[in-house]
């Protein structure tokens, strides 16, 4: 039975790697109806291998191009799996979280992964989108009181900003209404410290894990 | 020697968008953008950082049909999304100085190659409006999920996105990367071209002005220290004080020119000695009679004016302009002024023509340097002050002439020439016959 569902799980990797969107689209669908489940395929399928084209992409094996296919192709099984995500999660919503990149992030596939896979672990996600301002970051907080603010910065130039809007937000009052965790390439632990943020994540795992601590560990999808 | 001064450039105030295009010969870019066109079948465009177009409507490329009702809905619902778009592109593409290849908020594909000159990001070249793939059946619900505050009824759009071109990766990394040398060239050629056409300019300046000026002034000024720039202040202002406009200028333009052509000098310490400058020369305008709330007011403006300025040309302009607005002034001021003085000094050697008196003896009559007075006399009455002694001299001894009881000799006395035949030597130079034929001729 599970090698029967590896088929299924390992056309969607296919497809993703190809960057062929309809490929993914249908073996998404094929493999829901051989009864696997959404987070399944998020966690084996769309979680390695985005991963993995990151990586490939960072040394210098693949090129953009290539990246936003299988970004769009990652976007086709997701747009199939989103109804069954939020419906699933619909009643016992874990939290809420704010997310955005703070300057333009590579096509923000890193943030979206996030997003995404809070959504698929039971949390209401709010994407505030790329190059956000720390005031949007601001009135966001105000309007949707989340629990978390996620950000993430990849580059090494904007990283700086994290800070800024972290002192934004204290100048503002509102630091004790949030937990803060950042991601991004250059993001490290000491880096969190002296920004004062709560936490952070080096890859989607650990951003969905950090999350999931700060909120104590409420039963989802990836910590059963 | 030039090379550094213009090197070292910095550029006042001037936007990113003027100097873009400045730098750039639109006519160039449109023909090598058309022909990427033509080759390629890919639209290209160049916007500034902002993500506006600088071309426009007549010159820009005919979009693709698809991008057209895009931008007609956008511009209904009153949002901007491209211009945001390609102003992210290219902001994400200056800070890598690479081709950046996006996704376009309509769904397609396209690609930003930045304009980066002296490190400051201008502008970029936006390309694309393409897909990577067949449209399949995903493509059609990502147009509708893209697109879907824009309008409710796709049939439209979805007719012209399967006009759409397209392009393997490989390609759009191709073209990305071809479209990022052009940039670079066009960088390259508009900075040669504006620095040749600089170069030029301040070699002519410099040359035909220091060369016939230095001259003028060694003559001139017959002073060995005209080296030193404070020397040529002074002088400037002792040409102000007498009001010799010419002078003036000439002076003025060497010491421009001494200012511009200092090796290495950076933009901004030029203007700097450029403001000084003028400030000595509108303290000794002042001193000359032009108006301080006048002086004032103009260099206010200079300053402001020289804070636009990102070239030696254009601040050697704004340069001569006020100065000839002092000219003017002075020249004004001096006219009415001066005015008084000749009369007096006509008045004082039509009462003393008989005196023999020296030029000295003339000036002080009106209290001014003897070298004053021959320059403002002749300027308003073209003649010397010693010619016009003479004229005077020689009507009187016409009227004598007339009268047949005065000897030559008597006249020549009266009027103060020392002996009878360097009279009649004066009386001939001046009326083309001695006293004696013109008594004659009576």
């Amino acid at each position: 039975m599970d090698q029967h569902m590896d088929i299924y799980v390992k056309e969607i990797q296919d497809g993703l790697t190809d960057g062929d969107a309809e490929i993914v689209k249908n073996s998404t669908e094929k493999a829901l109806k051989m009864g696997i489940s959404p987070e399944r395929i998020i966690l084996n399928a769309l979680i390695p291998i985005m991963d993995q084209i990151g990586k490939e992409f960072k040394n210098g094996n693949i090129f953009i191009p290539d990246v936003l296919m299988s970004s769009r192709a990652m976007h086709a099984s997701l747009y199939v799996l989103k109804p069954l995500i939020v419906d699933s999660s619909l009643d016992k919503k874990k939290g809420r979280v704010i997310i955005g990149t703070v300057a333009g992030d590579l096509h923000d596939i890193g943030k979206n992964m996030v997003s995404m896979t809070l959504q698929g672990d039971g949390y209401e996600v709010i994407d505030l989108g790329i190059d956000v301002p720390a005031s949007s970051f601001i009135s966001a907080i105000l309007r949707y009181q989340p629990d978390i603010l996620a950000m993430s910065a990849l580059l090494t130039t904007t990283i700086g900003e994290l800070k800024h809007v972290v002192q934004a937000i204290r100048n503002e009052g509102l630091r004790d209404r949030i937990k803060i965790i950042i991601g991004g390439g250059p993001v490290t632990q000491d880096y969190v410290d002296e920004i004062g943020a709560n936490g952070y994540g080096k890859d989607v795992f650990e951003a969905i894990e950090t999350v999931n601590k700060l909120l104590g560990n409420k039963e989802g999808y990836f910590n059963v | 020697m030039m090379k550094e001064a213009f090197d070292n450039k910095k550029y006042g105030t001037l936007s990113s968008r003027a100097r873009l295009l400045q730098l750039v010969d639109k006519e160039i870019i449109t023909k090598i953008l058309d022909s990427f066109t033509k080759v390629t079948g890919l639209t290209a465009n160049i916007v500034d950082v902002e993500g506006h177009s600088i071309f426009s409507k007549k010159d820009a490329q005919k979009n693709c049909e698809f991008c057209h009702m895009i931008w007609r809905m956008e511009k209904q619902k009153g949002i901007s999304r491209c211009v945001g778009a390609y102003a992210r592109a290219g902001k994400q593409a200056a800070i890598f100085d690479e081709p950046y290849i996006f996704r376009c908020p309509a769904g397609l594909i396209e690609w930003a190659a930045p304009i980066i000159f002296d490190e400051e990001h201008l502008g970029t070249i936006i390309c694309g409006q393409v897909l990577m793939w067949e449209p399949e059946e995903f493509f059609w619900i990502e147009l509708e999920e893209m697109n879907q505050f824009l309008t409710e009824d796709f049939t439209a759009l979805f007719e012209a996105a399967k006009k759409l071109q397209v392009v393997s990766g490989e390609k759009v990394q191709c073209a990305a990367s071809l479209l990022h040398v052009i940039a670079n060239y066009i960088i390259k050629t508009g900075w040669e071209s504006l620095h040749q056409k600089k170069e030029i300019e301040l070699q002519q300046l410099l040359l035909n002005e220091e060369i016939q000026t230095r001259k003028n002034l060694e003559d001139k000024l017959n002073s060995q220290s005209l080296n030193f720039f404070m020397e040529k202040e002074k002088a400037l202002i002792g040409k102000i004080k007498l009001s010799d406009l010419d002078e003036c200028r000439k002076l003025f333009k060497v010491m421009l020119a001494d200012i511009f052509s200092v090796d290495g000098e950076k933009l901004m310490t030029m203007k700097g000695r450029v403001y000084e400058l003028v400030v000595v020369m509108s303290r000794a305008c002042v001193e000359a009679g032009v108006d301080i709330e006048k002086s004032m007011i103009f260099n206010a403006n200079l300053l402001q004016e020289l804070n636009n300025c990102y070239s030696i040309r254009e601040i050697n302009i704004v340069a001569m302009t006020l100065l000839e607005h002092y000219l003017d002034e002075i020249h004004h001021h001096s006219k009415s002024k001066n005015r008084v003085a000749v009369e007096g000094i006509k008045g004082y050697i039509r009462n003393n023509y008989h005196k023999n008196s020296s030029l000295e003896e003339i000036a002080d009559s009106v209290y001014l340097s003897p070298f004053y007075v021959s320059r403002i006399f002749k300027e308003s009455q073209n003649m010397t002050v010693m010619d016009y002694v003479t004229k005077v001299r020689l009507n009187e001894a016409k009227k004598m002439l007339s009268n047949p009881r005065y000897k030559i000799e008597e006249i020549a006395m009266s009027l103060g020439y020392s002996d009878g035949s360097y009279f009649s030597k004066v009386f001939r130079r001046n009326e083309g016959m001695t006293p004696t034929q013109f008594r004659q001729n009576l």
